[in-house]
């Protein structure tokens, strides 16, 4: 009988890149010396990217250098905001200025509408950031090559240098009318994403 | 309806409609490239696939040539390998040599859908299990010293998905 083994990597390759990940790396990788060494390869991984949609070679001018590191760590689809709308307090932030009574977090964001009803992405309900009677300014600053982007990116973003290696996201409100409390603007649901298909 | 021969590696030739061999990229290119007419009678050769696989092939061609084409661009999906049409499982349910076989065939003659249902079928067997189960269902050795193993077991706990 024709065994497993006889088929070439490359097909052994297809028939492992139908399986989830966690298929792949927990039983596959220990099964024997050969299949350890497929379920590295970069081909294996490069195709789970493309069916996941986290890699597309006609969108991105990019090319990971790493394929199974970039399917987990998977910078350039997620959030790289961390603790956007606050549920963590001010965990990442670093303020600048705090003024007035400076930000308060709100579970519920306090007169205005939910935030569900701006963004029809969220489902549920998030909190926000609100501000007070004097600048409160607060910043995160991304570093692309910590968050797995260690890809060579060619293209120059928007306005932006190529070789871009930090991206600084910095917000602030106030409110006009210098009441105590926190009626100045409010904030949640920062964002910054990579999008490839506009490129 | 046109009909063009094949011909296995152990030397036994197929008369099937030309609609039906297109599918195979392979053998669409080859009668392009030969500039084949409907007037040859010569039989195509097929190298690499012997009779017993031809037979299933054509089986799979005949059932499937009025699949709509595989979508070109069917990137950004989700791999999924529990929509195997119920005619395909059918026609699956051979032993694991035969269905490996297949693949190659299917491969080498550059049949997407066919490859597709074959790695899947493959896929099916191997999803969920453990590393001694897969070993089992296609009696493959263990090569891996314990030593080995105890160190992989170690450093795969903490690779655990994101």
């Amino acid at each position: 009988m024709f065994p497993i083994s006889d088929l070439p990597d490359e097909i052994l390759i297809s028939v492992l890149s139908w399986l989830p990940a966690n298929d792949i790396i927990k039983n596959c990788a220990l099964v024997n010396k050969r299949w350890n060494e497929l379920t590295k390869q970069q081909k294996l991984w490069h195709d789970k990217c493309v069916c996941v949609g986290f890699y597309n070679p006609k969108y991105s001018s990019f090319r990971p250098v790493d394929f199974k590191r970039y399917y987990f760590i998977n910078p350039y689809t997620k959030n790289l905001i961390k603790n956007p709308c606050g549920e963590e307090l001010l965990k990442y932030w670093n303020v600048d200025q705090n003024g007035g009574d400076g930000f308060q977090y709100e579970t519920t964001p306090v007169g205005t509408n939910p935030v569900r009803l701006y963004n029809e992405e969220v489902k549920g309900d998030i909190g926000c950031w609100a501000t007070s009677y004097s600048w409160c300014t607060k910043h995160q600053l991304i570093d692309l090559l910590q968050e797995g982007c260690d890809a060579e990116v060619r293209h120059t973003f928007k306005s932006y240098p190529s070789g871009l290696r930090y991206i600084l996201y910095k917000h602030r409100g106030k409110d006009t009318q210098f009441w105590a409390g926190y009626y100045g603007a409010k904030m949640t649901l920062s964002t910054l994403k990579f999008n490839f298909k506009n490129i | 309806m046109p009909q063009i021969k094949l011909q296995s590696s152990d030397g036994e030739s197929f008369e099937i409609d030309l609609e039906v061999a297109r599918q195979s990229v392979t053998i669409k290119t080859m009668l392009e490239d030969l500039g084949w007419d409907e007037s040859d009678d010569d039989p195509v050769p097929l190298p690499n696939v012997n009779a017993a696989i031809l037979k299933k092939v054509v089986q799979w061609a005949t059932f499937h040539k009025d699949d709509p084409p595989p979508p070109e661009d069917d990137e950004n999906k989700e791999k999924r390998t529990d929509d195997i049409c119920t005619w395909d499982a059918e026609f699956l349910k051979v032993d694991q040599g035969t269905l490996f076989e297949l693949i190659l065939a299917a491969n080498y003659l550059d049949i997407k859908g066919l490859l597709d249902v074959t790695c899947k079928t493959v896929a099916n067997m191997i999803k969920g299990k453990s590393p001694e189960e897969i070993r089992k269902t296609f009696n493959i050795k263990n090569d891996f010293t314990p030593a080995e193993e105890e160190q992989m077991m170690s450093c795969n706990c903490s690779a655990t998905m994101e």
